[in-house]
């Protein structure tokens, strides 16, 4: 069955031109709409079967029936995650991203302390610089993305892939790991 | 959100603010924990903070984290008795004409001293 095209002048508020107020029950699968709103040119695919969280510009859900926009030009996604710092070593996926990124970028802290890693990687390199909480010097580790360290102890991730929907990071502890919650912001890039 | 919990102990496994179900029960199955044994739910931010709330290690290190607030404010608080400003300062050792007022002004000076070299209050 062929996909239908649709316009839209505006995301939300199921005014006439509204995205939202394109009814659910005839849309389908694949269906696309281009508009231009706040001032941008936006292009949507529509996923009957998606009930995510409406959350404008990039989850769009029709005013009626089912099913959500996906916006299709959003170039990067952020989000966030916790790590058990004395977990046992191995890799953890992370999805929910909307597409197989190319490139990450992580910064992580444990909440009311003086640790703080920031990390970059791609397919091929990545590098993170941390604070090791003893000292409170800077330390680099070339290969890994995030870094928690203590001075005498650590909890470090390198990339194990790109995804579909995510990334996988391999985790891996030194000298036991920290007897704590490492929480990490995420930007991912398509 | 989603988050993770070991359902005995209340630990949070993971927290994730945009997985899609599943994704977090698979990753503590991989790190060796039975699937009977941990639960996988959609919270808010509410919610996030109730499971934080009940997990030991989280309310362990809020606890030490409140102690050590708690223990700079009482070194803040010695600070500003001890040496309120420095013309307050300077007015006390320009005034003092006794051993006994010299005596006040070098203990609030070794209070200060000690704080800055044990950092602690005793």
């Amino acid at each position: 069955m062929a996909n239908n095209v649709y316009a839209f002048t505006a995301l939300t508020g199921g005014a006439a031109g509204a995205l939202d107020a394109i009814a659910g029950a005839i849309l389908a699968t694949g269906d696309l709409a281009f508009g231009i709103a706040d001032g941008k040119i936006l292009a949507y695919k529509f996923d009957s079967t998606s009930s995510a969280t409406e959350s404008s510009p990039e989850i769009i859900a029709p005013d009626s029936g089912n099913g959500r926009w996906l916006l299709a030009t959003n170039h990067y996604k952020m989000g966030s995650f916790t790590r058990v710092l004395n977990a046992q070593d191995g890799n953890v996926s992370y999805t929910g991203v909307g597409f197989k990124p190319s490139a990450l970028i992580i910064i992580g802290s444990i909440s009311g302390t003086k640790y703080f890693t920031v990390g970059l990687t791609s397919a091929i390199a990545g590098g993170v610089i941390f604070v090791f909480l003893s000292d409170s010097n800077y330390g680099l580790v070339a290969n890994r993305c995030v870094e928690f360290h203590s001075g005498a102890a650590a909890e470090g991730a390198s990339l194990a892939s790109f995804d579909n929907d995510g990334f996988t990071l391999a985790w891996a502890n030194d000298a036991g790991g920290i007897n704590a919650t490492g929480s990490c912001y995420y930007l991912a890039f398509r | 959100m989603r988050i993770c919990v070991h359902k005995a102990t209340k630990r949070i496994l993971e927290m994730q603010s945009g997985a899609t179900p599943g994704t977090l029960l698979k990753n503590a199955e991989s790190a060796g924990y039975s699937a009977a044994d941990i639960e996988e739910r959609e919270v808010d931010e509410a919610g996030y903070q109730a499971a934080l709330a009940a997990d030991p290690v989280e309310l362990a290190q809020a606890a030490a984290l409140a102690a050590l607030k708690a223990a700079r404010e009482v070194k803040a608080q010695d600070f500003l008795d001890n040496l309120p400003s420095w013309a307050a300062v300077k007015t006390a050792i320009e005034g003092a004409t006794t051993i006994a007022a010299l005596r006040v002004i070098v203990l609030k000076l070794a209070r200060v001293v000690y704080w800055l070299a044990r950092d602690k209050a005793d």
